[in-house]
């Protein structure tokens, strides 16, 4: 008996095995350098009230880079978060917070508002065939516009009820600490279900996932609502912690999402990576943000922190996937 | 359980652009039954079983199982009425685990979540159903061999006792031990009552697991029988049609003076060392099973990839490419395997394609002289046949074979010195076929050295003047002109003693 061997296909040279990987090593590794380096110039910030607060400044980025880690796993890019985010802050200090609070059921709305302009995102990709970049590019213009219309100058007032919550205790831990454990909760149980692994497999080939009778389709339609839904509550808390509304500042968290996605390890091409590590990469970028801001700094040091992390990631992340291909070898 | 009516296709059309692959096939295969289907490459044999899968839409014709009507609009129609298809361009998710794999749209979930526990456990039980015990569940698909990438499949269609099992070709990448099991698991399935299609080259495998065969030639069913009324003679005889003597013309002598030496190459995917000559006027075949590193090689010479050791001479120099730009200026010129992807500028119009490799030459003063690009693109249309007529449109429009003439086109355009050719007669028609093959003897009269490898055996038989078989990336053996023939390339591709007689259509 002779047998032919089958012929070798190199196999991806960057470990996707769950969990550990060299990727997720660097990303809270780089946490950690950032967490030593606050604390060993700002001692004081060692509780958990401290902690508290500086997770409450890094909350709307966090639940904005999930929203685009989402539409990056499926292999598309979103734009427009930060065009949600604006429409729904405004309408949380106006509509919402009007009268000291007495139409906080409109909360409703803020929300529908970000799922409708999710789904609105979602059908130019998936209906209109649009490239994700193209269709978002023109929804966050829209989306801008319609929050000014709300909303024209900064100000406003949310609900006081709102302020009262996101700003409190839970037992004796800050609100924002356990917004943060449900965010990454909420994520485990997405990830476990039917709906988490057809996600990864549209994210990963489209033509296989449909062979595999997946409704690509449908499901990158729920990518994009869960995105909008994502940065709608992350406008709702941003005016709910600030007091106070601005229809304008969307747009600096555009290219800051999709930084923490990347310093996260979530692949540009989809289908790796996850919303666990783009909230440690969130959580990167904001205190980079407060080491600059405690040493009194300009603010293009913090810029140019953030940039020079990015590339180090990627760089980083290239060599190891050329070291690891090369043992394989 | 044989001959209650099982699976019924009939008239049933298909065509992509202005190609007509399948122009009222009709096919019964009852349950119980191992259906195999023959043909030429480009008969429509995958096209035919891509519809029955719901991957693609035929364009008018029925399905019926079981004497009820199907609707096949996309796989999860199929999925539902029990259609499972071994896909021949692997179905399974690379980033996934073998166990998600395998469970994918089938897991067990506990208030919509799903216990990896359970579907390690269940994935497991699956495997060892199978004699797979030994893939480890855990594993991204990525990490395997593509050996049992291919198993998975088959373990993944019968997952849950398919009504038709449809096997396209699952069995050509494998090893001869991985393919004896694949066929037993679709003799199983049928055994316990499902359809089983079986689509192969290999009539040794139909020999020993068909019950009944179809032919399909350009489209139509051609014969339709018992496996035991139908010799192989008359099977060859049915999926070639009587066009093979005009098929091929006859072998121009080669020359004496040496075109190409490769010594001691060794390529990323080609672990060599690969060792070949070709004179000027030379056809050299490079014949083997597919995979074995014949892609590699073609693509060191052609520049594309660089390799890691071993020397080239050209013409009596040194040659070692650093570009397909290099290449190129040498005048070795490559066909790639996968024209859409690799050969053309599908949006541009023929002309500029066909110059596209060349352009430097027609720029004066740092202008392109349209004039004498033109004439160029004349010239070497009516060469490869392309009606001049068509030189200003678009590539996309035109069929596959036409396609194939002007990717060819590009590569002449310079009078190569050595001309690369991966497979450039895969899924193009007979016609196309005959004139890439004049063209080659063409060539070859004028003096290029030829290194062509071709997927179909029987072409390499009657176009080279010598085969060299290449087998896990070394060329195990040469084969000269009077000894050609495809059990002889078979025989040295798997290692002397083939123990199964294949015969490629």
């Amino acid at each position: 008996m002779t047998t032919v061997t089958p012929p070798r296909i190199r196999p991806i040279p960057v470990s996707l095995r769950r969990g550990w990987s060299w990727s997720n090593i660097i990303t809270a590794a780089i946490l950690g350098a950032l967490i030593a380096a606050d604390l060993s110039i700002q001692p004081a910030l060692g509780n958990l009230v401290q902690i508290g607060l500086l997770i409450e400044t890094a909350l709307p980025l966090v639940l904005l880079a999930v929203a685009q880690t989402f539409v990056v796993l499926v292999g598309g890019i979103d734009l427009s978060v930060g065009g949600v985010y604006v429409v729904t802050n405004a309408i949380t200090v106006t509509w919402v917070g009007l009268h000291g609070g007495a139409h906080q059921w409109l909360l409703v709305v803020a929300l529908g508002f970000g799922v409708a302009m999710g789904a609105l995102n979602g059908l130019l990709v998936v209906r209109l065939g649009f490239q994700p970049f193209i269709a978002t590019l023109g929804t966050w213009t829209i989306f801008n516009g319609i929050a000014l219309t709300i909303l024209p100058t900064d100000g406003g007032s949310p609900p006081p009820l709102l302020s009262n919550l996101l700003l409190d205790q839970v037992a004796g831990i800050p609100s924002s600490i356990v917004i943060l454990a449900g965010i990454v909760v909420a994520w485990r149980l997405l990830r476990a279900s039917r709906f988490g692994m057809r996600m990864y497999a549209v994210g990963a080939d489209e033509e296989r996932a449909r062979l595999n009778g997946t409704p690509v389709r449908t499901v990158k339609l729920c990518v994009y609502v869960i995105a909008g839904l994502c940065a709608a509550l992350a406008g709702i808390y941003a005016a709910g912690a600030n007091a106070s509304g601005t229809p304008t500042g969307g747009d600096a968290y555009i290219l800051t999402s999709v930084a923490a996605v990347v310093i996260g390890g979530t692949s540009l091409r989809g289908g790796e990576g996850g919303v666990g590590m783009t909230v440690m990469g969130a959580m990167s970028l904001t205190l980079i943000n407060d080491i600059v801001g405690a040493e009194n700094l300009n603010t293009w040091v913090s810029v140019a922190a953030a940039s020079a992390l990015l590339l180090a990631m990627v760089i980083a992340r290239t060599l190891i996937g050329a070291a690891l291909a090369r043992r394989r070898t | 359980m044989k001959g209650t009516p099982g699976l019924a296709v009939a008239d049933m059309y298909k065509r992509f652009g202005a190609v007509r692959v399948l122009e009222g096939v009709t096919l019964r295969a009852g349950r119980g039954e191992v259906h195999a289907v023959l043909g030429e490459n480009g008969a429509g044999k995958s096209t035919l079983m891509r519809i029955l899968a719901g991957v693609i839409r035929a364009d008018a014709g029925q399905v019926t199982l079981d004497g009820r009507p199907l609707s096949l609009s996309g796989p999860r129609d199929a999925t539902a009425a029990g259609v499972r298809m071994v896909f021949q361009e692997l179905s399974t998710i690379p980033q996934l685990t073998v166990a998600e794999n395998l469970l994918y749209g089938r897991e067990r979930t506990v208030l919509g979540l799903v216990r990896p526990r359970t579907r390690r456990r269940a994935a497991r039980a699956l495997l060892e159903r199978f004699d797979l015990g030994r893939i480890d569940p855990d594993v991204p698909v990525a990490e395997l061999g593509l050996g049992d990438r291919q198993l998975l499949e088959v373990v993944k269609a019968l997952r849950d006792e398919p009504r038709v099992l449809i096997l396209d070709e699952a069995t050509s990448a494998l090893s001869s031990t991985d393919s004896r099991w694949v066929l037993q698991q679709g003799r199983r399935a049928a055994g316990a009552g499902a359809v089983v299609l079986l689509v192969t080259h290999r009539l040794a495998e139909v020999r020993e697991f068909a019950d009944r065969i179809t032919v399909l030639r350009a489209g139509v069913d051609v014969v339709s029988g018992a496996a035991g009324e139908i010799d192989d003679d008359a099977l060859i005889a049915a999926m070639l049609g009587r066009r093979v003597e005009r098929l091929y013309p006859e072998r121009p002598a080669p020359g004496e003076e040496e075109a190409i030496r490769v010594s001691g190459l060794a390529a990323p995917g080609l672990p060599g060392p690969v060792d070949l000559i070709a004179r000027r006027g030379e056809i050299l075949g490079l014949g083997g099973l597919q995979g074995q590193g014949q892609r590699e090689l073609l693509r060191a010479l052609a520049g594309a990839t660089p390799w890691t050791s071993g020397e080239v001479r050209l013409g009596g120099r040194d040659y070692e490419p650093r570009s397909p730009a290099d290449a190129l200026a040498r005048r070795v010129a490559y066909v790639p395997e996968d024209r859409q992807r690799e050969g053309l500028f599908l949006a541009q119009s023929v002309r500029r394609n066909m110059t596209a490799a060349t352009l430097g030459q027609f720029v004066r003063g740092g202008l392109l002289d349209r004039r004498r690009e033109n004439a160029a693109a004349r010239e070497v249309a009516q060469t490869v046949g392309v009606a001049a007529a068509r030189l200003g449109s678009r590539v996309s429009t035109m069929s596959g074979g036409n396609q194939q003439k002007v990717v060819l086109g590009k590569a002449i355009l310079n009078r190569p010195a050595v001309l690369l050719l991966h497979d450039c007669t895969r899924g193009v028609d007979v016609g196309t076929k005959a004139s890439i093959f004049a063209l080659m003897t063409e060539l070859a009269k004028a003096g290029t050295a030829i290194l062509f490898y071709s997927s179909d055996l029987s072409e390499l038989v009657h176009m080279c003047h010598r085969v060299a078989v290449v087998a896990e990336g070394r060329v195990a053996g040469h084969i000269d002109q009077a000894e050609l023939s495809e059990d002889a390339i078979l025989r040295l591709a798997v290692g002397h003693g083939a123990e199964s007689k294949a015969v490629a259509a």
